[in-house]
C-alpha cells in the first residue's frame, strides 16, 4: 500500500539506466537483469470489455472496430450507460380492432440512461427499443462513401504503377529519370501527374480511374447567416471537444446529435524480454481475474530495501540511517554493501561464435540487438551523499511464511546490523554528506548491492548453467531535503 | 430560538434530527434520521412528496437585509436531498423535481429553478441560476440541459413511509387539517 | 522483389496512420474513413504526477521518452494492436524539426520494432483527399496556420508561407479580450478558453467587422459562462473578435489572407490561376464557424489591393471541402495513401538501420541528383568504407 499512496523513497536502477520503485520492476530470470516496462515489449494478449468482462477474440474485435457489442458509453459524461426499462402501452390501433389481444398488453421498452450525468437516449430522439440489449442505431461516417470512392482511385493508380513499373523492368529500361524529387520518394502521384497530363497512361485504365471525379471547388463558402451575432446562444446546448472528439468520426456540434457510444475494448497485455525473448509477465485469459500465469516481478526476487528512519542531512557531516532489508527469494541470500561504483561492469557476455550464430546474426537485422544500445541511458547517480558501508557479507534467511508470527526479534551482537526476523534485516548505517551539498536542495544517496541469487529455472538440455550466481543491483535513496 | 414545527399528516419524520424554527413539513415527505433543518433567518416550508436523506442539512441563513415579517424558504414537492447534502440559502423559492446528490452543496447565492440535479459532491458557491431540467456534474462542473424533468420517486417515497415506522422513532403529524390518515393512527398508538 | 512484394500483400498487417498534432493526436488503421481515437496529445507522467505534453521537451531524451510513453497509450489504450512488425504512415508537417522527425523514427523503429515508417506530409494528403490535380492547402493547426501550394502531388516549397496564426493566438485574444471584459486578470487554464472558443465564439463576416471596429454595430449577444470557481460572462465582443488577430493587417503583411496570397505570389505563374481556384481550408481552427466564409471575404477584398493587384491578376477564388473533418483531413490523406500502395513506399526497418537518417527535403543528400559531380567528389574524399 504504500508504494501506491506515498512517494517512492528508494528507487532501483533498471538495466536500461531508469530510475524506478522496486514495484514497477521486473526480473528476467534468463537474462538475470532487472527490467523496467520502458526497456520490455508489450504485446496485445487478448480483448476484453472492462464493463461487461466479456472477451472477444482478436478477429472479432478487429470487425467491430475494437468496440464492445452490448456496452455503451455516455456521450456526455463518458460514464458507462444502464439500461432502464419501462413500460410502455401500445397504442390503441382502432384499425386492427381486437383482433389481436397479445397487443393490449403493455410492452416492456428499454432505454439508455447515465446515472452520473442524466443523459438519457430519449433526450436525442433515440426510439425505446423493445429488446435489452442491441438494436441501438448504427451509424455510419457520412464521409466512407467518398473515402472509399478515392481508395479505389488511388488503388487502381497503385496497380497501374506497378504493372508500368514491371513493364519497363522487362523491357530493360531502367532509368527512373534524371530527378530524384520528393514524388518519386513518397507520392503516389507521378503516375496521378500523368494522368491528369492527359499522357497515355497505360492500356489498363480501370474503371476506377475513369470514372473518378475530382473534388470539385466552389466559390460558394457556407457564410453564417446575417443575424447570427443576435441570436441567443445556448451554451449547454453545444458540445466541448471533448465530446465532439470521442466520435471522431461524427464530431457533432450539438448537443441534440449526440449519440450512444459502444464502450471501447481493454486489452490483456503479455510483455516480454528484449534481449532473450522471453515472457516477463503472462495475464490469464479470463478477464474476470487479476492474476498472472507468468509474473517475474523484481519484487519476488530482488532483496527490497526499505528506510526505517534518518536523521536530517547536513553538509559536511555524518548522520544515521537505518535501512530494512528483505529477502523475497526461498532461498537464503548472501548480501553485500557496496558503493556504486565498486559495481563491476556487466562485461558483454559474448557467446561462444558459432559460424551458426554469426551468419543468423548478420542476416536477420530485425533481431540485431547491438545497434539498439545507442539508446542505452546510465543513471545519474548522485554523488553528495554517500552511505558508508561497511565491508561485511550478510546473510538473509529465506523467506518463510510461518515464521511471520515469531515476532521476537533477535538481536545481533554485530554493530551494524540492529535486529533480524526471519527474512527481513534491520541495518544501521552512516551517510557521509559532502561539504558543498546545496543546504534546500533534495537529498540523496547511492548504493550498490551485491546479492546472491539462485535460479530456479530448470536448465536447459544443451548448457547446465550454474544454479547460483552473483548479482548487483544499485538503488537512490531519498534522504529528504539537505538542511541548511 | 422559537419552535414552530408543523408536520402535515403523511409526512414521516424522524425523530433523531434536528428542526429548529419555523418549518413546515408536508405530507408525503420522508426525513430521515440525523437530518438538520434550520430555520433561522425565516421559516422553511417544505412542500410534498420530499425524500430528505441522512446527514444532509438544510439552513434558511439570517441575510443582512431581513425583511419584517422574514420571506419564508419554500422548497417545492419532489425534491430528493441525498445523504450528506447541504442547502444554504437566506429565502427564496426552490422548484420541484430537483436531486440534490450526495454531499452537493449549494451556497446562499443559488437560485434553483425545477427538475435540476446538483450532482455528487458538486460545490455550487459562485452566484448563478440553475435554469429548469439543468443537469450538474463533476468536479469541473460540467452542465447540460435535460429533456425533462427527473422522474419522480413515488415508489421509493411509499416504501419508505411503509419502512421506516418499523425502525425509527417518528415525530407525530401535529397539524389535523384534515382527517389523518390510518397510517399515522397507528403510529400514534 | 515481385516475390517479396507478393508474400508482402498476403502477410501485410493493416499499416496504422499517426498524426501526432501539437494539440491533438490522431491515430487509426489506413483505409478507414476516419481516425479511432483523437485525444491530446498528452500523458500521465507517473514521476511528475502530471499530464504532460509531448511537445514539452528540452533535450532529445525527453522527447523520445514523451514519444514512447504517447506511442503507449495510442498503441494499448486506443487502437490495441500490437505495434511489432505493421508499417506506420506518419503525416507530418514540411516544417517538422529534424530533431523531432529523428527522434520519433529512433522510437518507432528501436523502440516499437516496427517494419516500415512512410512518412508524408500533410500539405500533399491534404490534397489527396480531393483527387485534385492543383490544391492551395490552408492548414490552421494548434500554434501555425501554414499555407502550402500542392502542383499535381508536388509541394512547391519556395513558397511555404508559416505563420504563428493557429488556436494560440486565438486563445491569446480570447484571454485578453475576457481579462478586459471581466475587469481582473483571470488566468484561465488553456483547456477552458479552448472550451469558450469552441463553444462560444465564431467569426463575423467581413462587412460586420468592419462595422465593429468602427464602433458603430451593436455588440453580439453575451453567453453567461459558470465554472466551479466562479462564474463569468463571455460577452459578445469576446466571441466574435477572438479570431480577429488571424485577420488583422499591418505593415509586415503577416495576416492569414496575406500569407495565402503571398504563397500564390510566389508559385509558378502557370499555376496561380489554379491555385486560386482551388483552395481548401483545413486543421482544427478552420471550424470555427464563419472562419472560412470570413477568410474567403478577405482574399477577395485583399486581392483587389497593391501590391497583390498587380501581382496577381487573380479574380476569382474557390474553395474545396475535404471528405473529412476538419481536423483529421490530413489524417484521411494518410489513410488512403498507406492503404494505396500496401506501405510500398515505407522507409524499411533495415534500410533504417543501415543509415540511421530520414531522407528530409532541406538535406542535400537526399535532394542531389545521382548524376551530380558532387557525388564524385564525396566518394574521392572518403571513400566509402
Amino acid at each position: 500500500m504504500a508504494y501506491l499512496t506515498q512517494p517512492d523513497y528508494i528507487k532501483y536502477v533498471c538495466s536500461c539506466g531508469q530510475l524506478k520503485p522496486i514495484t514497477n520492476l521486473y526480473f528476467c530470470r534468463h537474462c538475470l537483469k532487472i527490467r523496467c516496462g520502458f526497456c520490455i515489449c508489450h504485446e496485445v494478449d487478448s480483448h476484453y470489455c472492462a464493463n461487461c468482462l466479456e472477451n472477444m477474440p482478436s478477429s472479432e474485435a478487429r470487425l467491430k472496430k475494437n468496440r464492445c457489442s452490448s456496452c455503451f458509453d455516455c456521450p456526455s459524461c463518458f460514464h458507462t450507460l444502464s439500461t432502464r426499462a419501462t413500460i410502455a402501452q401500445p397504442r390503441q390501433d382502432p384499425a386492427a380492432g381486437d383482433a389481436k389481444i397479445e397487443n393490449k398488453q403493455p410492452k416492456k421498452m428499454y432505454y439508455l440512461s447515465c446515472f452520473n450525468c442524466r443523459w438519457t437516449s430519449r433526450d436525442v430522439g433515440i426510439p425505446d427499443q423493445p429488446v435489452a440489449s442491441g438494436g441501438w442505431p448504427e451509424r455510419t461516417n457520412p464521409f466512407a462513401a467518398r473515402v472509399n470512392q478515392l481508395l479505389d482511385y488511388y488503388k487502381a493508380i497503385a496497380q497501374q504503377e506497378k504493372q508500368e513499373k514491371l513493364d519497363r523492368e522487362r523491357k530493360k529500361f531502367a532509368i527512373r529519370g534524371k530527378y530524384m524529387n520528393l514524388t518519386d520518394k513518397t507520392g503516389l502521384t507521378g503516375a496521378m501527374a500523368r494522368n491528369i497530363a492527359g499522357l497515355a497512361s497505360s492500356e489498363s485504365s480501370s474503371s476506377a480511374i475513369a470514372n473518378f471525379v475530382p473534388s470539385q471547388a466552389s466559390e460558394e463558402v457556407e457564410e453564417l447567416p446575417e443575424d447570427y451575432h443576435t441570436q441567443e446562444v445556448n451554451l449547454k446546448q453545444i458540445t466541448s471537444m471533448r465530446q465532439r472528439l470521442r466520435a471522431a468520426e461524427w464530431q457533432p456540434r450539438s448537443a441534440a446529435r449526440l449519440q450512444p457510444a459502444a464502450r471501447a475494448l481493454s486489452v490483456k497485455r503479455s510483455q516480454r524480454c528484449r534481449a532473450c525473448d522471453h515472457n516477463l509477465t503472462k495475464p490469464e485469459y479470463n478477464p474476470g481475474s487479476v492474476k498472472f500465469k507468468i509474473e517475474l516481478l523484481a519484487y519476488y526476487h530482488v532483496p527490497e530495501v526499505k528506510i526505517i528512519s534518518y536523521e536530517t542531512v547536513k553538509p559536511g557531516e555524518t548522520t544515521a540511517l537505518l535501512l530494512k532489508l528483505t529477502n523475497p527469494t526461498a532461498h537464503e541470500m548472501q548480501v553485500r554493501l557496496l558503493q556504486p561504483q565498486d559495481v563491476p561492469e556487466v562485461e558483454e557476455r559474448e557467446e561462444p561464435k558459432s559460424i551458426e550464430k554469426s551468419l543468423e546474426k548478420s542476416l536477420n537485422l530485425e533481431k540485431d540487438s547491438s545497434w539498439s544500445k545507442v539508446l542505452q541511458r546510465r543513471a545519474a547517480l548522485p554523488t553528495a551523499c554517500a552511505v558508508r558501508a561497511p565491508d561485511a557479507a550478510l546473510t538473509l534467511a529465506q523467506r518463510d511464511d510461518a515464521a511471520e508470527y515469531d515476532d521476537d526479534p533477535q538481536h545481533d551482537t554485530s554493530d551494524i546490523i540492529m535486529w533480524r526476523k526471519s527474512n527481513k534485516l534491520a541495518l544501521r548505517l552512516q551517510v557521509a554528506t559532502a561539504a558543498g551539498a546545496a543546504p534546500g536542495g533534495p537529498a540523496r544517496a547511492a548504493l550498490a548491492l551485491q546479492y546472491s541469487y539462485r535460479n530456479t529455472v530448470p536448465p536447459a538440455a544443451a548448457a547446465p548453467a550454474p544454479r547460483d550466481h552473483t548479482l548487483y543491483t544499485t538503488l537512490v535513496i531519498h534522504l529528504g531535503t539537505v538542511a541548511e | 430560538m422559537s419552535q414552530n414545527i408543523k408536520i402535515l399528516p403523511g409526512a414521516t419524520v424522524c425523530e433523531d434530527c434536528t428542526l429548529e424554527g419555523d418549518i413546515t413539513i408536508g405530507g408525503g415527505t420522508v426525513i430521515h434520521p440525523r437530518v438538520t433543518i434550520i430555520a433561522d433567518g425565516g421559516p422553511i416550508i417544505i412542500a410534498e412528496y420530499c425524500i430528505i436523506e441522512e446527514y444532509s442539512t438544510i439552513i434558511h441563513k439570517k441575510s443582512d437585509k431581513q425583511e419584517n415579517p422574514p420571506k419564508p424558504l419554500f422548497i417545492g414537492a419532489h425534491n430528493v436531498f441525498e445523504v450528506g447534502c447541504r442547502l444554504e440559502s437566506s429565502f427564496g423559492h426552490i422548484g420541484e423535481s430537483n436531486v440534490f446528490e450526495c454531499r452537493s452543496f449549494v451556497g446562499v447565492n443559488v437560485k434553483i429553478g425545477s427538475g435540476c440535479v446538483i450532482g455528487a459532491a458538486c460545490n455550487l458557491t459562485v452566484t448563478q441560476t440553475l435554469a429548469d431540467n439543468t443537469v450538474i456534474w463533476g468536479s469541473e462542473h460540467h452542465n447540460r440541459e435535460a429533456l425533462e424533468k427527473q422522474p419522480s420517486q413515488l415508489l421509493q417515497l411509499d416504501f419508505l413511509s411503509k419502512v421506516m415506522p418499523n425502525y425509527h422513532r417518528l415525530r407525530k403529524p401535529n397539524v389535523h387539517k384534515r382527517l389523518p390518515s390510518r397510517q399515522s393512527q397507528e403510529i400514534s398508538k | 522483389m515481385a516475390l517479396y512484394e507478393g508474400i508482402a500483400l498476403i502477410q501485410e498487417k493493416q499499416a496504422v496512420v499517426l498524426d501526432l498534432g501539437t494539440d491533438y493526436t490522431k491515430f487509426g488503421f489506413t483505409g478507414e474513413a476516419a481516425p479511432r481515437c483523437i485525444i491530446p496529445s498528452e500523458y500521465w507522467c507517473t514521476s511528475e504526477r502530471r499530464f504532460k505534453r509531448v511537445y514539452d521537451y528540452n533535450n532529445e531524451e525527453e522527447l523520445y521518452d514523451n514519444l514512447v510513453h504517447m506511442l503507449h497509450l495510442l498503441y494499448f489504450r486506443h487502437v490495441l494492436v500490437n505495434p511489432k512488425e505493421r508499417k506506420v504512415v506518419v503525416v507530418e508537417s514540411l516544417l517538422s524539426p529534424t530533431m523531432f522527425r529523428e527522434t520519433l523514427a529512433k522510437v518507432l523503429f528501436l523502440h516499437y520494432e516496427v517494419s516500415g515508417v512512410m512518412w508524408a506530409d500533410s500539405a500533399r494528403l491534404c490534397a489527396l483527399t480531393l483527387g485534385a490535380p492543383v490544391a492551395l492547402v490552408v492548414s490552421l493547426g494548434a500554434r501555425d496556420a501554414e499555407v502550402v501550394a500542392v502542383v499535381h502531388g508536388c509541394p512547391v516549397l519556395q513558397a511555404i508561407q508559416s505563420q504563428p496564426l493557429g488556436a494560440r493566438a486565438i486563445h491569446d485574444e480570447l484571454a485578453r479580450l475576457l481579462d478586459r471584459d471581466n475587469g481582473t486578470e483571470l488566468h484561465l487554464p488553456d483547456h477552458v478558453l479552448e472550451d469558450i472558443k469552441v463553444r462560444a465564439c465564431f467569426v463575423p463576416g467581413r462587412a460586420r467587422a468592419l462595422q465593429l471596429a468602427g464602433g458603430g454595430a451593436p455588440a453580439a449577444r453575451a453567453a453567461p459562462y459558470t465554472r466551479a470557481e466562479r462564474s463569468l460572462s463571455v460577452s459578445g465582443a469576446a466571441r466574435e473578435l477572438a479570431a480577429e488577430p488571424l485577420f488583422a493587417r499591418d505593415n509586415e503583411m503577416a495576416s492569414l489572407p496575406d500569407a495565402v496570397l503571398q504563397c500564390i505570389a510566389l508559385c509558378p505563374i502557370d499555376a496561380r490561376r489554379e491555385l486560386a481556384e482551388n483552395v481548401l481550408v483545413t486543421g482544427g481552427t478552420a471550424a470555427l464557424p464563419g472562419l472560412r466564409a470570413r477568410l474567403a471575404q478577405e482574399l477577395r477584398h485583399l486581392v483587389t489591393l497593391p501590391p497583390y493587384r498587380d501581382r496577381l491578376r487573380v479574380s476569382k477564388f474557390k474553395f474545396h471541402t475535404a471528405p473529412a473533418h476538419d481536423n483529421a483531413a490530413a489524417w484521411v490523406g494518410g489513410a488512403l495513401c498507406g492503404a494505396a500502395d500496401g506501405g510500398a513506399r515505407a522507409l524499411a526497418r533495415d534500410a533504417f538501420a543501415r543509415e540511421r537518417r530520414l531522407a528530409d527535403w532541406p538535406s542535400l543528400l537526399h535532394t542531389t541528383p545521382r548524376t551530380h559531380p558532387h557525388w564524385d567528389e564525396l566518394a574521392e574524399a572518403e571513400p566509402l568504407g
